[in-house]
């Protein structure tokens, strides 16, 4: 992220976007690509389908900007709600031997130096681990089942071998924990 | 299912990780109440934290072109033309206004040559009404001549040419009260300023009469009263005097009744 990028609130660039301010868009592309792309090829392990996706949620960003209410949460959450919903999406559409073949061929990807270098990005990455980190390895592998590999609470509990009330428990207790343990400290976030 | 079994299922749905069934009853109720649709926004900033723990990757530098490739196209494809578009309903408005510039032109033309008609026909009118007006008043003239000339008291002396006026002729008729009316053919028009004068000579002693011109006809026409003393003997001379006539002659006889 450009450090004269920053000084733009995020809001405004979406107000720009949505009056069809094409430089506001590549400003916003250029600000979360890294991040966006980061979770969009997390949960699809996939580069090729990964770009595709992240193609489509800014075209989506493009014609639904105007949707955008600050009022119901920040420009990052929808934008990485968004994010996530179209890889979600893209996942569920593949075949579930190509789904299994992805999951088990999950690698460790490469991290960007230049994105990894922007120091708002890695404040927050850096609460949110931290945060993730406290939580039981139950709950954070329950989330991480749902929020990456796009899973139901009924799929977890079928891949945990574990009862669906539990998994409901541990999905529920983890956010609880991770909201907790963000909430003071993180208003970049946007919790109250 | 009661509140409380909503708000459990809240978390869960930020995460997408509902079932089928549980996902539309719940989504049924957040359509009906705003408590769950505001605790949900809270849920879902927690569960798009998640996102910040992936590894930061640069996608290539070809999705970027293609993003503004894409928006810039659709933009282009969103612009309204100047020129409209034609449909069927356009191009009948077209027709339409071609008709009606062509049914007012020809409306137009039409009153302007009504209208050229229309004052043409006032000019004849006028015309007409003058040449019936010269016309009433030659009949009329004509007819007091006739009556003039064939009344049983008329007397009657015709005027002859001198050398001035070759091939003019005249003649006055005047009753016993001295009206006279004399007609004369034949002679110039006269110029500018000028016209031709009636004199009656008593004895030796030219009497004025009164001053004519001739029409476009070449007829020569005046009426008048004789003096007195012109009534018992009197000969009649024509001369070209000024337009308002002369007290006595000054211009050459051209025609004159016998000595």
């Amino acid at each position: 992220m450009q450090p004269e990028l920053a000084q733009v609130d995020d809001v405004e660039l979406l107000k720009a976007v949505a009056r069809k301010d094409e430089q506001a868009l590549a400003d916003l592309y250029d600000r979360y690509r890294a991040v966006l792309f980061g979770l969009i090829n997390r949960i699809l392990n996939n580069r090729e389908e990964a770009e595709d996706v992240l193609q489509d949620v800014f075209i989506q960003v493009w014609g639904r900007a105007a949707d955008f209410d600050e009022k119901r949460g920040r420009p990052f959450t929808w934008l990485v709600t968004l994010a996530r919903s179209r890889a979600i999406d893209r996942l569920r559409n593949l075949a579930s031997r190509e789904r299994t073949a992805i999951a088990g061929a999950r690698e460790p990807t490469e991290a960007v130096s230049d994105a990894v270098s922007d120091a708002f990005l890695s404040e927050q990455r850096g609460l949110v681990n931290s945060a993730l980190a406290q939580l039981p390895e139950e709950q954070k592998h329950a989330l991480t089942l749902a929020y990456f590999d796009g899973l139901t609470q009924s799929e977890i509990a079928a891949r945990l071998g574990a009862p669906l009330g539990t998994v409901k428990t541990r999905m529920r207790s983890g956010l609880m924990k991770l909201r907790e343990l963000l909430g003071g400290k993180s208003e970049s976030f946007g919790f109250e | 299912m009661v509140h409380a079994d909503y708000k459990e299922m809240l978390p869960i749905h930020a995460l997408a990780a509902l079932d089928a069934q549980d996902d539309r009853v719940l989504t049924e109720h957040l359509a009906s109440c705003a408590d769950c649709r505001l605790e949900l926004d809270e849920w879902q900033k927690v569960s798009a934290s998640l996102a910040m723990t992936v590894v930061l990757q640069e996608p290539s530098k070809e999705v970027r072109a293609r993003i503004l490739s894409s928006i810039s196209k659709s933009e282009r494809a969103n612009v309204v033309p100047l020129i409209p578009q034609k449909n069927v309903w356009s191009s009948l408005g077209s027709f339409g206004v071609i008709a009606a510039g062509i049914v007012f032109v020809a409306l137009m033309i039409s009153v302007l040559a009504l209208w050229n008609e229309n004052r043409n026909n006032q000019r004849r009118l006028a015309e007409l009404a003058t040449q019936i007006k010269t016309t009433q008043e030659q009949l009329a003239q004509q007819q007091k001549l006739i009556r003039q000339f064939t009344a049983p008291d008329a007397h009657m002396t015709e005027l002859m040419p001198t050398t001035s006026a070759p091939g003019a002729k005249a003649m006055i008729a005047y009753d016993k009260t001295g009206h006279a009316m004399l007609i004369a053919r034949g002679l110039p028009a006269a110029p500018a300023g000028k016209a031709y004068q009636l004199w009656y000579i008593v004895g030796t002693t030219p009497m004025p009469g009164k001053v004519f011109k001739m029409d476009e006809a070449g007829n020569g026409l005046v009426e008048d009263q004789m003096p007195t003393e012109a009534m018992k003997s009197a000969t009649f001379a024509i001369t070209m005097e000024d337009a308002n006539g002369a007290a006595k002659p000054t211009g050459g006889i051209l025609l004159h009744s016998a000595f």
